[in-house]
């Protein structure tokens, strides 16, 4: 097999082969095909496989690809916006941020009780059990107000309660049944008014 | 007559792009009879000849869906290539996994590749073509990109992800094993 070392000849062989050359350089290359055999055969190759592979292309219908750009464009298209009510209307009651926040604290205060309400002797009624442990002003006293849901003071965490206090709470927590109450007076739903970002 | 559309084959990809985004359909028509060939070659080169006008047609839809994000730094053909690319490579992965049969990744095997076989007569071209179906697939992207798209290495490059040094030593390396099969053959 022939060897040219002739790198820039064989690096323009390819844009000389299919006619891409500037009249300089196709001149220049020209001229070194025609005494170098090696770079005549690689020419002649390149030139057999460019035309293998146009022969083994098939014709393309461009209308058909028009065609799908366009649909595909059509149904990127936003379509007409929903009215904000029905958006609203679509959201999930309990989606709601109050209600998730309300949620996730009820969560929270029940898994942090569970190692307490595991140790409590059985028979024991912990709201019994909150009366004879707890003065009036006792710190972290839990306080019931008519229709209201026990409320403690955490500010010194869950340690600083006893664990009479923590049964209450989760007395308190187990009366709910699992469930809140009632749903917010109002929520505060953000109203869409941009349609253009639909 | 004159040209009432003011599209020419001097009008530039990146005012078709932007006639096309202004509304302008002709734009997109003139975008595709222009680069829909050379799409199809490459596609051919990458061995999906049986699907080709439905991957270029996936890689236009794509293409003009993301034309948004096109740099008018880099040729808008090059990045056809690139999405071509993309697109043949997302179909063999579904189909990979319709079929769930675990590959090695393309660039670590010789596939079979038939997409060349065609009615050619000639001898000589009939030995080019084989030798052809010896390349690795990335020698034959890089082979078809620089032969018949006439593409610089830096930009073949960005096509295939790889480096302008790498893609020149597989194109000469592609043309070396070719030669070599195509001397064989003749002896």
């Amino acid at each position: 097999m022939r060897v040219c070392d002739d790198d820039t000849m064989q690096d323009a062989l390819p844009d000389y082969v299919q006619g891409r050359c500037a009249d300089e350089t196709a001149a220049v290359v020209r001229a070194h095909l025609a005494s170098c055999a090696a770079c005549a055969e690689e020419a002649e190759l390149i030139a057999h496989a460019g035309e293998v592979i146009a022969r083994a292309t098939p014709s393309i219908a461009t209308t058909r690809i028009l065609a799908a750009v366009d649909a595909a464009r059509a149904s990127a298209r936003p379509a007409t916006p929903a009215p904000a009510s029905t958006v609203i209307r679509t959201r999930r009651w309990w989606a709601s941020r109050p209600i998730m926040a309300a949620a996730a604290s009820i969560l929270v205060v029940v898994s942090l009780s569970v190692p307490t309400r595991r140790g409590t002797p059985a028979g024991t009624n912990p709201e019994v059990a909150l009366e004879r442990s707890m003065g009036a002003d006792a710190p972290g006293r839990a306080t019931t107000a008519p229709g209201a849901v026990t409320s403690v003071d955490l500010a010194g965490g869950l340690a600083t309660l006893s664990s009479a206090q923590l049964e209450a709470l989760l007395s308190e927590l187990d009366a709910l049944e699992g469930t809140v109450r009632a749903e917010p007076a109002t929520i505060a739903l953000p109203l869409i008014d941009t349609p253009e970002l639909l | 007559m004159g040209d009432t559309t003011g599209i020419t084959s001097e009008t530039t990809d990146a005012a078709l792009i932007t006639r096309w985004l202004a509304g302008d359909q002709r734009a997109a028509s003139a975008l595709v009879d222009r680069h829909a060939t050379s799409v199809a070659r490459f596609v051919v080169s990458l061995g999906e000849r049986d699907r080709t006008e439905e991957l270029v047609q996936d890689t236009f839809v794509r293409a003009f869906r993301a034309i948004g994000t096109f740099r008018s730094d880099s040729l808008f053909r090059t990045w056809l290539f690139t999405i071509a690319k993309r697109v043949v490579l997302d179909h063999r992965q579904s189909e990979r996994r319709r079929r769930e049969v675990v590959e090695l990744q393309d660039d670590h095997v010789v596939t079979s590749y038939d997409a060349l076989d065609g009615v050619i007569g000639d001898e000589r071209m009939q030995q080019v073509r084989v030798a052809m179906q010896g390349l690795t697939p990335l020698q034959r992207e890089v082979f078809t990109l620089r032969v018949t798209e006439g593409l610089p290495y830096e930009e073949i490059a960005q096509v295939l992800g790889s480096s302008a040094g790498a893609c020149r030593v597989h194109y000469h390396n592609a043309v070396k094993a070719i030669k070599e099969r195509v001397t064989d053959a003749s002896v």
